[in-house]
């Protein structure tokens, strides 16, 4: 039977490996998804609505040409707003890690100048009399 | 510094709009029992089933062993070692003890070692071992839950209610076990809604009163302040 020590061990070893799915990332791709399929709704809508117009025939064509009008007009609604929201999780994701880059480079700048104001000081320190 | 094997910080979640952890803050060392207590609706269960994994977290950072796990699927944290005894013992009725104990060898134990460990800590299963559990008594039955836990040789133990319906006598004869259990090592993490018993077994004590952990200490320090934490004098 494995002591608890060795058990604790196993424990944080499993842990580290685990594999979890961070819930923000799976917003963003849902986002980026829902998205994409705004855009072709809104395109489709578009080309539908002038299929409609197209073939608006008869004596008075005009309230169904209305029609295609408003149609194709909720569908470039419907595509910007798809677009927005492709951008929002496209960009959450590549935000995310630029933010996590930017802070660690100014760690390591910080701790750069610490080091080098550390040396200068010690410098000075060894050349008084 | 103290090695800790769960932390959480300004925890909180609910029940869709309903907020029942309002900010839990709560450490819990590797090898020591932590008595989380409150009163009915303080949102004990809540936060085992937060830790557990079973009940999303709305806010906050759970970590295990250093890491964040929010997130975490709960058969992923049972299967690494986190283990949970429910609240009404969450037991199947209509199996026998050798079949709970059966249930166990998905974790890749052999059968005759998970029998005979849990025979010899619990000497009374060893003579129902063919008794279907929903016609065992209510310490039996607590034995029995705890047993198919223990089997799964978990780090980190969380106890919901041990003490649920059952008589002094038999509440004292299970802390004697998960003082047994603690002594080999295990982190546990005990809620309770009646104090004295656990704090003779606890390491340390937390009050969780209306989702706010609202004093923490030694069990000494806590039982003398136990009425007024409960009834929210210790509120400021």
């Amino acid at each position: 039977m494995q002591g608890q020590p060795d058990r604790i061990e196993q424990f944080k070893a499993d842990i580290a490996e685990l594999h979890i799915t961070d819930p923000s990332a799976s917003r963003d791709n849902l986002s980026t998804r829902l998205g994409v399929a705004g855009m072709a709704v809104g395109v489709l809508l578009g080309v539908y609505a002038y299929t409609l117009s197209f073939g608006a025939t008869g004596d008075n064509p005009a309230p169904q040409q209305r029609d295609a009008i408003v149609l194709a007009l909720i569908g470039v609604a419907v595509a910007v707003a798809g677009a927005a929201l492709y951008l929002k999780g496209a960009l959450a994701g590549f935000l995310r890690f630029w933010l996590v880059r930017d802070l660690h480079e100014r760690r390591a700048q910080t701790d750069r100048v610490v080091e080098a104001l550390s040396g200068g000081a010690e410098g000075l320190e060894n050349e008084q009399p | 510094m103290t090695d800790l094997l769960l932390s959480v910080r300004d925890l909180r979640a609910g029940y869709g709009p309903i907020e029942v952890l309002r900010g839990i803050d709560l450490a819990v060392p590797t090898g020591a029992v932590v008595a989380v207590l409150g009163p009915n609706g303080a949102g004990k269960t809540t936060l085992l089933s937060v830790l557990a994994g079973l009940l999303p977290p709305t806010a906050g950072d759970i970590e295990l062993a250093g890491r964040r796990v929010n997130g975490a699927r709960p058969d992923d944290l049972a299967r690494v070692g986190l283990c949970l005894v429910p609240e009404g013992r969450g037991i199947f009725p209509n199996l026998t003890v050798a079949e709970h104990l059966r249930m166990v060898t998905h974790s890749g134990r052999r059968l005759a070692d998970i029998q005979a460990e849990t025979y010899e800590r619990f000497p009374r299963l060893a003579e129902r071992r063919s008794q279907v559990a929903g016609t065992m008594s209510g310490g039996e039955q607590q034995m029995l839950a705890l047993a198919r836990g223990l089997a799964t040789h978990p780090a980190l133990l969380m106890l919901d209610e041990l003490s649920m319906g059952l008589a002094p006598l038999i509440v004292e004869e299970l802390y004697a076990q998960v003082a047994s259990i603690a002594a080999s090592g295990v982190s546990i993490v005990v809620v309770e809604q009646f104090a004295r018993t656990v704090l003779g077994v606890a390491d340390l004590a937390a009050v969780l009163v209306h989702g706010r952990i609202v004093a923490v200490g030694s069990p000494a320090e806590i039982e003398g302040d136990l009425h007024s934490a409960y009834l929210g004098a210790a509120v400021q």
